[in-house]
């Protein structure tokens, strides 16, 4: 584990970058983690957050997966960026 | 510079207090001649030795610690000029003044440079008190007594000693701000602070033993310490300077205003000295935490107090006392800072009598932006809290004398000497424990954080 700032406060579940292949309508359909590619079995929820338009805008659309071998991820698209991030919970 | 608008009389301050200083028994030891340093607005002069562009322009500076309806506190001459006061509404201020810039007050800055002059000060005399606590209000800060019994040898005579005071506060602050100094000389701090009152800038009043009860004589009964009331009382009684105070029986004042009657005819009359007395200043507990983005929830700020009160009160130099006085300060979004202070009325270790009066001031002058950093400072101490804290420690290995299990929040010895011999081996601590930073945020990875674990 690499050395923290003492004095510091280190957010938790930092959300990391993913590759997603996409079908119709933007939809995951494929995701390439570390241990290789999955693909999305099911979407069992999606929504938007939007926050903090007066400051440093935030706005994702999350999607909550069933991957092939039955693990459930939440991902999310950054719609200022348009990237693809792993959210840990 | 400009000059900053003072509100009659002199030492009514702009918050519409009298000015006033710590008293003292005489017979207690001290410095009897005393030399007042006075910067009067040095809130608002620091505010434009910070933004010089500001100093041609009609400046006030808003009052700290109020919620919506917000008033002046400190307002620049050319201000004064449009009719802008200390005390107005920011409303009335703007529909006098349109062009008014109106500054957000930042105590940590004002309490950082009230420090420096304290420090430079120190090293002319070693008698050296500020002017009553220092608050969020700061109605204090920017005056100071020294104690200058027995320096005339190293020194010189009082001229010189005011001219080394003045050279010696331009090695802190910029040469406009220390050309504005009020210095006054006299016996006793009331002496010294009516004389730096009606000093003006480079005009030093130094006023000898001899020629005290005259000059003391001339004033007006506002520049007595005491109730506001009692003054209020006094001018429309017609008793308007102190001569007039003198000339009145003893027993008359007594039965009218009680001790203070008898305190306001011994200042009066020049017969009551107040010593300068040393600061004592025990070192103060500090603990940070910086956000990882900034805070603008009530509950966060609460949550991080929490967490700040619990590292400080588990800091060995607070162990043996209680936290008296305890100040919450915050880096704010975009610059500038906030504070709120208690001085609690019973010392105390325990988290939560302590949060609770800060949550209180926090919820009537919350943060005017978001907060990138929060501090939390007990710089007043108490004795031993006989109270059984909720972070007193364990002494018994791991469980309670009675048997029982350790409560929520202590620390075993076990964990704690593994901690220190890690810390002992590698510098840090490397052990951290999740808290909740804003456990209802929208964005996931706002809601807990990994905090360094000091036991």
């Amino acid at each position: 584990m690499k050395k923290l700032d003492p004095q510091a406060l280190h957010p938790l579940n930092v959300p990391r970058p993913l590759r997603v292949r996409v079908g119709n309508g933007g939809r995951p359909l494929f995701l390439y983690l570390k241990g290789g590619v999955r693909k999305v079995q099911q979407i069992l929820e999606i929504w938007q957050v939007d926050e903090e338009w007066w400051r440093n805008p935030i706005s994702r659309r999350y999607a909550r997966l069933v991957l092939e071998d039955g693990r459930m991820v939440t991902v999310y698209r950054d719609l200022l960026n348009r990237r693809w991030y792993l959210q840990k919970e | 510079m400009t000059q900053m608008y003072q509100e009659p009389p002199l030492l009514l301050d702009v918050e519409g207090k009298r000015g006033s200083f710590p008293l003292s028994s005489t017979s207690l030891p001290g410095s009897r001649q005393a030399l007042c340093v006075w910067l009067p607005t040095f809130e608002l002069r620091l505010e434009l030795v910070r933004s010089p562009e500001l100093d041609a322009t009609s400046v006030a500076l808003l009052s700290p610690g109020e919620g919506t309806r917000r008033t002046l506190w400190q307002v620049s001459e050319r201000g004064a000029e449009s009719g802008v006061r200390p005390g107005q509404l920011v409303s009335q201020a703007i529909s006098l003044c349109p062009s008014l810039t109106l500054l957000e007050p930042d105590p940590a800055h004002y309490d950082a440079a009230q420090e420096e002059m304290l420090e430079a000060l120190m090293g002319l005399s070693p008698v050296v008190e500020p002017s009553g606590l220092v608050s969020s209000r700061g109605s204090s800060r920017g005056r100071i007594f020294m104690g200058m019994d027995g320096l005339e040898r190293l020194h010189g005579p009082p001229f010189h000693q005011v001219m080394i005071t003045l050279q010696t506060l331009l090695q802190v602050f910029p040469r406009p701000l220390v050309a504005a100094t009020r210095v006054g000389r006299a016996s006793g701090k009331f002496g010294a602070w009516v004389a730096a009152a009606r000093a003006e800038p480079g005009k030093p009043v130094l006023v000898p033993d001899s020629e005290l009860p005259p000059f003391l004589a001339s004033c007006p009964v506002s520049v007595l310490p005491v109730d506001p009331l009692m003054i209020q009382r006094l001018e429309r009684l017609g008793i308007t300077t102190l001569e007039k105070i003198i000339s009145l029986p003893e027993p008359a004042l007594v039965g009218q205003f009680g001790l203070e009657g008898r305190r306001a005819l011994e200042w009066a009359t020049g017969r009551r000295v107040d010593p300068v007395r040393p600061l004592h200043r025990p070192q103060p507990i500090q603990v940070s935490l910086d956000f990882p983005s900034p805070a603008g929830r009530t509950e966060t700020i609460h949550g991080a107090l929490g967490r700040l009160l619990e590292k400080a009160l588990s800091r060995p130099a607070r162990r043996g006392r209680s936290a008296r006085g305890v100040r919450l300060r915050a880096r704010l979004e975009g610059g500038g800072s906030w504070s709120v202070e208690v001085i609690l009325r019973e010392p105390t270790a325990r988290k939560e009598s302590i949060a609770f009066p800060l949550k209180a001031r926090m919820a009537l002058s919350p943060p005017p932006r978001a907060v990138e950093s929060l501090t939390v400072e007990i710089f007043q101490f108490g004795p031993a809290s006989s109270q059984t804290g909720f972070f007193d420690r364990k002494e018994e290995g791991g469980r309670e004398s009675g048997g029982m299990e350790l409560e929520e929040g202590a620390v075993p010895p076990s964990l704690r000497e593994a901690v220190k011999e890690l810390k002992l081996k590698l510098g840090h601590s490397p052990l951290y424990r999740v808290v909740e930073v804003d456990p209802w945020s929208r964005i996931p990875e706002r809601r807990h954080a990994l905090l360094n674990f000091e036991p």
